[in-house]
C-alpha cells in the first residue's frame, strides 16, 4: 500500500511538472499571437491592445496558475481564434481518439500474443525464424505506411472498406465498425510487431523454467501448460510493454487520424498548429500527455496485483 | 549467425549514408524541378518515375536520405552530449542530488518527440531545426537513464574503490573508468535512437511540420503520394520503403552491437 501511495504522489507530481513544461513551451518562446493574428503590419498600440484583451500582458507565473486551475475544474480556456470553450471542442474528439487507441491495443494483442507464441516455440525452425524477421521489419516501418497500403488494397483496390473518414456509432454502429476497420489495423499491425518481439522473448522465459518442465512432465501438452502456467508470468512483462507503447501508439494514432481523415484530438490539434491558436494546442497537448502518464501510473499499480511476489517484497 | 545482423545493418546505414552523400554533390535531376511530364510510371530517363509535380522521384529519394541523416546525426548526438554526462553525474552525485536529474528523465521518458515537436511548430513555426530540436531533446531520457544504470554498476566494481584510494578525483574516475566501460552501452542505446529518429523526422514531414517545402523529405513524399493512389499507388512505395531500411538498418546495427559488445545481453535462445 505504501508503494502505490508513493508512486501516486510521483504521479501527481509529474501531471504537475507536465503541464507547467507544456505551458512554458507555448507560452515562453517568441511568437506572439498577438502579432499573429494582426499580422506583421498592425500597429504597435493595436499589438498591445490586443494582448491586453486577450490578457497576455499579465505575469507568466499568474496566467499558468489561471490554466491550470481551469484544467483542474475541466475549463480548458477559450480558443483565441473560434472564440468557442476548447472544453466543448476536445470532448467529442477525445471519444473518437479513444476509440482508436484502445481498438488498437486490443487488436495489437489479438495478434501478438499468438504471432510470439509461434515464433518462441518454432524458434529453431525455419517458419519461427521467418515470423522473427517479419516482425523485425514491422519494426522499421511507420504505422502511416501501413496504413497508406492498407488503403490502396482494402479500399482502392478490394473496395471493401472505405478510404477515409469517421461515423458516429450513434449514427450508424455498422458504418461506425467499417470506418475503423483501416485505421485500426494499420496501428494494430505495427504495434503487433513490437509487442510479439516481448511475447516471444517472455515465452521463451517460461520454456526453460522448472513449472513448465514439471507441467510437462505430469502429461500437459506445450499450449496447455502455456495456457496454464505461462499466461500470468508473460502478462506481467506484456503489461510493462504495453505502458511503454502507449506513447508510440499515441503518436501513431495521431497521425493516422491524418491518413484516414477521422476527426479526433490529432487531426484538431494539427489544425490548431498551423492556426497558431496555442490555447487549443496546449490543452490537447496536455490530455495527451496526461493519458500517457495515467496509464503509466495504472500499469505501474496494476503490477501490484499481477505479481505476488512485489507485494510480499512491498510488506 | 553471429554478427549477421551487425553486418547487415552496417550495409543499409552505409546504402543510406552513400546516397546522401552522392546526393551531396550530384543527383540525377534536380530534386525541386518541376518537369512537363507528371506521374511518369518507372521507366527512362526518370528510373523510378515521376511525382505529381513532373519532379524526378529518385532524386528526391536521394536528397531525403540527406535531410535524414543531418536531423538523425543532430538529434542523437546532440542527446548523447547532454545525456551521458548528466546520467553520470546522477550516479556519482550524492544520492539526494542524483535522485533529480534520474526522476526527471523518467517522467520525461514519456514525452514523444512528435508532441514536443508540435509544440515548437507551433510557437515557432515548422522547420528543419525544430525537428532536430524536439528528437534531440525526446531522445535526451534514454541516454541519462543508459548512461546512470551503466555508471552505477561500474561504481559498484572493486577497481574503482582502488581507484579512490590511490587519490583519483571523481572527474579523472569519470574519464578513465566510467565513460570507457559504458561506452559499448551508448552506442547501442545511439543506434537505436537514430532508427527512432528516423521514424519520428519521416512522422514529422508527413504531418508537414519538418523541413520546409525546398526540402524534399521522405514523409513529404509519403504525404503527397496519398493524393493519387487511385491512379499511381507505387509513388507510396519508394519513400515508404526508404524509411523502413533506414530504420531497419539501425534496429539491426544495434542489436549486432549489442551481440558483440556485451554478450551479457545476448538474447538467451
Amino acid at each position: 500500500m505504501r508503494r502505490v501511495l508513493i508512486r501516486l504522489a510521483w504521479f501527481l507530481g509529474s501531471l504537475l511538472l507536465a503541464s507547467f513544461l507544456i505551458f512554458a513551451a507555448t507560452n515562453a518562446l517568441p511568437g506572439d499571437i498577438a502579432n499573429f493574428l494582426l499580422g506583421t503590419n498592425a500597429r504597435p498600440e493595436e499589438v498591445t491592445a490586443l494582448r491586453e484583451r486577450l490578457g497576455l500582458n499579465r505575469p507568466f507565473l499568474v496566467r499558468y496558475l489561471e490554466w491550470l486551475g481551469g484544467v483542474v475544474v475541466g475549463d480548458f480556456g477559450t480558443s483565441q481564434i473560434t472564440g468557442r470553450p476548447v472544453t466543448e471542442m476536445i470532448l467529442p474528439r477525445l471519444e473518437v481518439s479513444a476509440w482508436l487507441v484502445g481498438l488498437a491495443t486490443i487488436g495489437s494483442l489479438l495478434i501478438a500474443l499468438p504471432v510470439g507464441a509461434y515464433a518462441a516455440l518454432r524458434r529453431r525452425h525455419l517458419d519461427g525464424v521467418a515470423v522473427s524477421a517479419v516482425s523485425q521489419f514491422g519494426l522499421a516501418v511507420p504505422s502511416f505506411w501501413a496504413g497508406i497500403w492498407l488503403v490502396v488494397l482494402f479500399a482502392v483496390q478490394l473496395r471493401w472498406f472505405p478510404a477515409g473518414g469517421y461515423v458516429s456509432y450513434w449514427d450508424s454502429v455498422g458504418e461506425w465498425a467499417l470506418h475503423l476497420v483501416l485505421p485500426v489495423g494499420a496501428l494494430s499491425i505495427v504495434q503487433a510487431s513490437v509487442i510479439s518481439r516481448y511475447v516471444r522473448s517472455a515465452v521463451i522465459d517460461v520454456l526453460h523454467t522448472d513449472y513448465f518442465r514439471t507441467a510437462r512432465a505430469i502429461g500437459w501438452s506445450r499450449i496447455g501448460a502455456l495456457w496454464r502456467h505461462g499466461l500470468r508470468n508473460i502478462s506481467i512483462s506484456l503489461l510493462t510493454v504495453i505502458g511503454l507503447q502507449v506513447t508510440t501508439l499515441l503518436v501513431g494514432a495521431i497521425i493516422i487520424e491524418q491518413v484516414f481523415a477521422i476527426p479526433g484530438l490529432g487531426s484538431r490539434l494539427l489544425l490548431a498548429v498551423t492556426q497558431r491558436d496555442l490555447v487549443i494546442v496546449q490543452g490537447i497537448v496536455l490530455v495527451l500527455v496526461w493519458a500517457v502518464l495515467l496509464i503509466n501510473f495504472l500499469v505501474d499499480v496494476a503490477y501490484q496485483f499481477l505479481d505476488p511476489r512485489l507485494k510480499r517484497a512491498a510488506a | 549467425m553471429r554478427g549477421s545482423s551487425l553486418w547487415a545493418g552496417a550495409f543499409l546505414i552505409g546504402l543510406v549514408a552513400l546516397t546522401a552523400g552522392v546526393a551531396l554533390f550530384w543527383t540525377p535531376f534536380d530534386p525541386t524541378a518541376n518537369g512537363p511530364l507528371r506521374l511518369a510510371p518507372p521507366g527512362w530517363p526518370h528510373l523510378l518515375g515521376t511525382d505529381a509535380f513532373g519532379s524526378d522521384v529518385l532524386s528526391r529519394l536521394m536528397a531525403g536520405a540527406k535531410v535524414v541523416l543531418l536531423v538523425g546525426v543532430l538529434s542523437v548526438v546532440g542527446a548523447a552530449v547532454v545525456g551521458v554526462p548528466v546520467g553520470i553525474a546522477a550516479a556519482m552525485l550524492p544520492r539526494a542530488w542524483g535522485e533529480i536529474p534520474a526522476r526527471l528523465s523518467d517522467i520525461l521518458y514519456g514525452f514523444p518527440a512528435l508532441l514536443l515537436a508540435i509544440l515548437f511548430a507551433a510557437a515557432l513555426g515548422g522547420s528543419t531545426w525544430t525537428a532536430v530540436m524536439a528528437i534531440g531533446i525526446a531522445t535526451i531520457p534514454a541516454f541519462v537513464r543508459i548512461a546512470r544504470a551503466g555508471t552505477l554498476e561500474v561504481l559498484s566494481q572493486p577497481y574503482v574503490e582502488a581507484a579512490q584510494l590511490a587519490g583519483l578525483g571523481p572527474l579523472a574516475i569519470a574519464r578513465r573508468h566510467v565513460l570507457p566501460n559504458i561506452a559499448p552501452l551508448v552506442w547501442v542505446q545511439a543506434s537505436v535512437s537514430f532508427g527512432i529518429a528516423i521514424l519520428s523526422e519521416a512522422g514529422l514531414s508527413y504531418l508537414g511540420l519538418g523541413s520546409g517545402p525546398d526540402s524534399p523529405t521522405w514523409g513529404r513524399m509519403l504525404r503527397e503520394a496519398q493524393d493519387h493512389l487511385f491512379s499511381t499507388p507505387i509513388l507510396a512505395l519508394w519513400p515508404g520503403l526508404a524509411v523502413a531500411f533506414a530504420t531497419l538498418g539501425f534496429n539491426l546495427l544495434g542489436d549486432g552491437l549489442r551481440d558483440v559488445l556485451d554478450p551479457r545481453l545476448r538474447e538467451r535462445a
